[in-house]
């Protein structure tokens, strides 16, 4: 245990280490500098960079720059400045990462959150500064129900309202009696049960059985579609996102299960990446979600476009909800003459119809959106996989 | 350290009687982290209320892994109980200044009594992963038990702390407490590692067959020390929920056990304010570089680890200012 000795040599190398931290903090700290508090907006943009939501960050990302880059980098007469901050995985990196951006940064407006725990975790910051946050994902109830706060907005979905659409729907067509339902046993997977179920039991369905299969650690769902099998049912429910959506839609295929008990799910099962590593385990599942890169109108196809010829790749429903954040924004701030949280609070709640949005024209409805739901179903066009629309559901809402 | 004499020397060069140097080094900190609210912005005092929470479940962590030779990777989960039963009883019962840190102290230790006792029969690896496999099961817990903990949303909306009746919003006097309770952790750390007790655990460290010839009933003091160790990480953790005023399954889960540890090897194993100087370092990078870092905010923390290792063996507590004094063994 000897204690180390500071020869010269040693102190350079721990001067030159120190060095090249300070030299990596200058870098990455504040970007762009200041002009006149009128005539520009200081937006945070807080997305995952790090860590298991990093694809959807990147997704998220470039749909605000690329929002910039075809409105001359402005939302309403305000020349935005944009200073990114990673999310990471869990509230641990997420709330710091969003006190800094308020606090240290100073930022007029936050935008992004992709962790439901996190988009919670600063809703007293958030709050008690004032500032408007528009919440570019998260989907947790309580975002805006128990935990709502006048300068917490949503530009995505809830939970359990997106499985409310496919519940709405399997009522509607059927199957209707005996669906099974199944879902990662956390937070976001009891909501959306508890949406899908309401909505399809208000619609006279009738349910076959449940299952909560761990969050995170099951790897093999045998004994879960052993039971779906067992019961009968005569199509099942789920929601599973990222990894645990690639292994269930794979392992329901290589069971046997799809051809007799069709699967269905909230749309994240089947969105983005994941979709690619399911590959043609996917065919045929229906999914319901607000957004499918597929839609047939005029605003998707040229955001589409652009999208494609901006990252040559397609956009997802990430990319359209962070979107659709700076489309409000834009809104809010033509007709709110401060950048204050009462001022743009009060604007974003006259904006009235969204109605030049890539997935159809949506409302904010107690500030999250009300919006229509699409039935999607994957097919494969040429080499690659896509959720195609089947068709699609009235507005819905908030549920509860 | 061979002959019995020895346990009761201080390891690792430390004088028996402070000298002054220290004492005054000391006291200076504690000023300036005093003194930190009437000079610093809003964000950099929550940053450094942040690196108190973390730097006392560093230095509780700190006696287990160096002074006792417990490497846990398991020990975010008494820290994260603290933290839970402290924001549950100022949800539900009083957010009245120290009894929300009481019961966080009081459930740290017990659920490090509960489980403690499986783990300190086991040595090296066994124990390592018996802490590890300890601190999955707590957050599983944490993680399913959704009326109590709130589930993977975590408990959020924590009330502010209330002193007299008026609730701490301000980041400066909320620093203050969270400084004052750190003090307290910190001494009783400070009082177990000076104590006779703790010159048997660092027995037990070196040589702990020797030590059960002797006499010594090494698993018992084993399991006192984990206890303790696990009261003050609960003690943190209520910190945490009156500071953050939110408690997640991460802050049970493994990685917080990581960084953790990786504060502690940091900050020189065996020193509990080394500990608390890596922890600062930890909370720096992650929260006050890494976000803007597009990503590489966790690449950065494992560059500074590994430099740490090659450049300072004995971490932030092993730099010896001037000609080499007291830097050897007795």
């Amino acid at each position: 245990m000897d204690g180390m000795r500071f020869t010269r040599r040693r102190l350079l190398q721990l001067t030159g280490a120190a060095g090249a931290v300070v030299t990596v903090q200058a870098c990455g700290g504040s970007l762009g500098g200041g002009s006149s508090p009128e005539t520009s907006v200081k937006v945070g943009l807080l997305v995952p960079q790090a860590g298991v939501y990093a694809p959807l960050g990147t997704d998220m990302r470039r749909a605000w720059d690329l929002w910039l880059e075809s409105h001359d980098g402005k939302l309403g007469d305000y020349t935005v400045e944009t200073v990114v901050a990673d999310e990471g995985e869990t509230p641990q990196t997420g709330v710091p990462a969003a006190q800094r951006l308020l606090q240290s940064d100073q930022c007029d407006v936050i935008v992004g959150i992709v962790n439901s725990a996190t988009a919670l975790g600063v809703r007293d910051i958030v709050h008690e500064a004032k500032k408007i946050l528009i919440v570019a994902n998260a989907g947790a109830e309580d975002i805006t129900a128990k935990a709502s706060s006048p300068y917490i907005w949503r530009s995505s979905f809830t939970n359990g309202q997106v499985a409310a659409g496919m519940g709405r729907h399997l009522a509607e067509n059927g199957p209707k009696d005996g669906v099974f339902v199944i879902a990662s046993d956390y937070a976001a997977g009891a909501e959306a049960i508890a949406g899908f179920t309401s909505a399809f039991e208000a619609g006279g369905g009738t349910i076959a059985g449940r299952a909560d299969p761990p969050f995170g650690t099951t790897q093999d769902y045998q004994p879960f579609l052993s039971r779906i099998r067992n019961s009968g049912a005569k199509a099942t429910f789920c929601f599973f996102a990222g990894a645990e959506a690639v292994s269930f839609v794979k392992q329901y295929r290589q069971f046997g299960l799809a051809p007799d008990v069709p699967l269905y799910g909230s749309g994240f099962l089947t969105e983005g990446g994941v979709l690619d590593a399911q590959g043609e385990a996917a065919l045929g599942v229906h999914t319901s979600l607000h957004y499918t890169s597929e839609l047939d109108s005029s605003h998707n196809k040229e955001f589409v476009q652009s999208y494609q010829d901006a990252y040559d790749a397609v956009p997802t429903v990430y990319s359209v909800q962070t979107w659709d954040a700076a489309n409000v924004l834009d809104r809010a701030l033509r007709g709110a003459d401060g950048l204050d949280g009462d001022t743009l609070s009060t604007a974003l709640g006259g904006l009235g119809p969204i109605d030049d949005s890539p997935r159809g024209t949506w409302s904010f409805e107690n500030q999250t959106p009300k919006q229509k739901f699409y039935l999607r179903k994957v097919e494969k066009r040429g080499d690659r996989y896509v959720n195609a629309v089947v068709t699609e559901t009235g507005a819905i809402g908030q549920p509860g | 350290m061979s002959a019995p004499a020895d346990i009761a020397a201080p390891a690792e060069g430390e004088p028996r009687k402070p000298p002054p140097v220290r004492v005054l080094v000391s006291v200076l900190a504690a000023v300036l982290l005093a003194a930190a609210p009437l000079f610093l912005a809003p964000y950099a005092i929550s940053t450094l209320t942040r690196m108190l929470v973390f730097g006392l479940l560093a230095a509780s962590l700190a006696l287990l892994v160096g002074v006792s030779g417990l490497p846990s990777l398991g020990h975010a989960a008494y820290f994260g109980a603290g933290a839970y039963a402290a924001g549950w009883f100022a949800q539900n019962v009083s957010a009245q200044a120290p009894l929300s840190l009481l019961v966080a102290a009081f459930t740290g230790g017990f659920v490090a009594a509960a489980t403690g006792w499986i783990a300190v029969r086991a040595r090296g690896v066994f124990f390592l992963m018996l802490t590890l496999a300890i601190g999955e099961i707590v957050h599983q817990v944490a993680d399913s038990w959704e009326s109590v903990t709130g589930g993977s949303n975590g408990l959020y909306g924590i009330p502010a702390t209330e002193v007299g009746g008026a609730a701490i919003t301000n980041v400066g006097v909320l620093h203050w407490y969270v400084l004052a309770a750190f003090g307290g952790g910190f001494a009783v750390l400070w009082a177990v590692k000076a104590s006779p007790f703790g010159a048997a655990l660092r027995g037990i460290h070196d040589n702990e067959p020797r030590m059960r010839s002797i006499g010594y009933p090494t698993s018992l003091y084993k399991y006192a020390v984990f206890v303790v160790a696990g009261t003050v990480a609960g003690l943190a953790g209520g910190l945490l929920a009156a500071q953050q005023r939110l408690v997640t399954p991460a802050d049970l889960g493994f990685t917080t056990a990581a960084l953790a540890l990786l504060a502690v090897i940091i900050g020189g194993a065996r020193s509990l304010w080394g500990a608390c100087l890596g922890a600062a370092l930890v909370i720096f990078v992650r929260d006050s570089i890494g976000p803007s870092l597009d990503g590489h905010g966790p690449l950065l923390l494992g560059v500074v680890f590994i430099l740490v290792v090659y450049l300072m063996p004995n971490g932030v507590a092993g730099i010896r200012i001037g000609r080499g004094k007291g830097g050897g063994k007795p």
